[in-house]
């Protein structure tokens, strides 16, 4: 006789959650935004082939071209259907990132209210411009820098070509300094981020986290 | 008294899939009335975690055995006494590492250690691991919360700059008929993680097994395949290690 069979307790997935905040102004509109679009999609597809990456990695997406529009709440990455993003506008990029890393915050505070264990945020900033909401930027560019330090998140800075690059490098956290998009490679920034995701959703007490090599899709800022 | 026991650690999912060896290492001891054990998890980041966990769990052993226990200690000269103990793990690791000519941080794990005699149990812990006991009559309970930083990946391990200032103890002063200790990867099948309460069916299934008074060898092999079963493999990647004790009059 050995050990008998044994119903085990439920307990939700710990969840790793992820903040895109994806610049929809005018000047994306055309081709880059059905590419943009197109990988995002693949995005959804590559991450849902993992069953429990699908279930651990739990998303919002803000956009921001004339207006700030945030998803409504995050949601897990199976649950999720995509719904295309359409250029218009100019580029709030200050409050985007501040809208950003204020539903992350009201996010982790569910998880602790609920006792959901989670992984180190990640947020990801892809701009093929520079801020026209004023000096905002530099009051979200605080805010990064400040919740970096204290490990509340990693910030990525994307820019695609056209971008302000000095701004974006004050934005950045100084240790990730913006990637440049080489062309209008979304489809392997997506699918890299879909691997990274992955491996960070099942790290390890203690694990150093090794990301995937980003050459095939960026290059980082000199 | 006697006591009987029944243990064994097995690679997770994630850790086949990636070829790393079992990083989880746990043993228990019986000598007279007094029944020790250990279990220590390795870190995922360390190059000789697998070692590190081997190393802490039989320096701990060796030690809490070397100790005269009797009466139930008072819980000022149990911390002490835990002090003692935490030196003694950091310098055999500090000399392994020097043996192999490795960093400290190389062989990187967490600790959970035992002593249980007829009428209470004192325990050291370093990390997230988890131990259960039951009191005659009574339900299981848990001895410690796991220390966790903010994210569900992050704990203290035995070679921290902090061990020490993270190091807790307990001194239960009841019968401990059942025993159960357990590494972190077996959390998430026995503990309901919203309040950190026992998952009752689990504990009690373990315990109705312990009563059979498997042999050594018997409980080895049942454990494993145990902690083989595909149902509980398909709810935790990491390396599982569970050790059971019980004692009869």
């Amino acid at each position: 006789m050995g050990i008998r069979d044994i119903e085990f307790v439920e307990n939700p997935e710990p969840r790793c959650p992820v903040v895109l905040i994806l610049d929809t102004s005018a000047s994306m509109g055309g081709s880059p935004l059905r590419q943009l679009n197109e990988a995002v999609e693949i995005f959804h597809n590559d991450i849902s082939s993992d069953a429990q990456a699908s279930l651990r990695v739990e998303l919002a997406i803000i956009s921001f071209g004339g207006t700030v529009r945030p998803m409504r709440d995050f949601i897990a990455v199976h649950d999720w259907r995509p719904q295309p993003l359409i250029a218009s506008g100019d580029t709030p990029m200050g409050e985007a990132i501040e809208c950003g890393l204020r539903l992350l915050e009201e996010r982790k505070t569910m998880y602790k209210q609920n006792g959901i264990y989670y992984y180190r945020p990640w947020v990801w900033l892809l701009t093929d411009g520079e801020p026209t909401d004023g000096e905002r930027w530099r009051q979200a560019a605080q805010l990064v820098h400040a919740g970096e330090d204290r490990k509340a998140f990693s910030f990525f800075v994307v820019g695609v070509k056209g971008a302000n690059f000095d701004i974006l490098r004050q934005i950045a956290p100084a240790s990730r300094k913006p990637l440049s998009l080489k062309g209008l490679n979304f489809k392997d920034m997506f699918l890299w981020l879909s691997a990274s995701m992955k491996r960070v959703s099942t790290t390890r007490q203690g694990e150093q986290l090794a990301l995937p090599p980003i050459e095939g899709w960026a290059e980082e800022d000199k | 008294m006697t006591w009987y026991a029944a243990a064994a650690s097995m690679a997770g999912t994630a850790h086949e899939k990636s070829g790393l060896p079992c990083q989880d290492f746990c043993a228990s001891a019986i000598q007279g009335d007094f029944f020790f054990g250990a279990v220590s998890d390795g870190a995922g980041s360390a190059s000789h975690a697998h070692d590190g966990s081997l190393f802490a769990v039989e320096k701990a052993l060796s030690m809490l055995q070397a100790q005269r226990w009797d009466a139930l200690p008072q819980k000022d000269d149990f911390w002490h006494y835990s002090a003692s103990f935490h030196v003694g793990i950091r310098d055999e690791l500090a000399r392994r590492a020097a043996e192999q000519e490795l960093a400290l941080s190389d062989l990187a794990c967490t600790l959970l250690a035992f002593v249980a005699g007829p009428q209470w149990l004192a325990a050291i812990h370093i990390g997230d691991c988890l131990l259960a006991a039951k009191p005659p009559g009574g339900d299981c309970e848990l001895l410690f919360k796991p220390d966790r930083g903010e994210y569900v990946n992050e704990t203290t391990f035995v070679t921290s700059p902090d061990s020490f200032q993270r190091l807790q103890v307990v001194v239960w002063p009841h019968r401990p008929s059942f025993v159960c200790a357990a590494s972190d990867g077996v959390e998430r099948v026995a503990i309901r993680m919203k309040d950190w309460s026992p998952h009752a069916p689990f504990f009690e299934t373990l315990n109705e097994y312990m009563q059979s008074r498997p042999s050594a060898e018997r409980g080895a092999k049942d454990v494993a395949e145990f902690l083989g079963r595909a149902k509980l493999r398909a709810r935790t990647d990491d390396d599982t290690s569970l050790l059971l004790g019980a004692q009869f009059a």
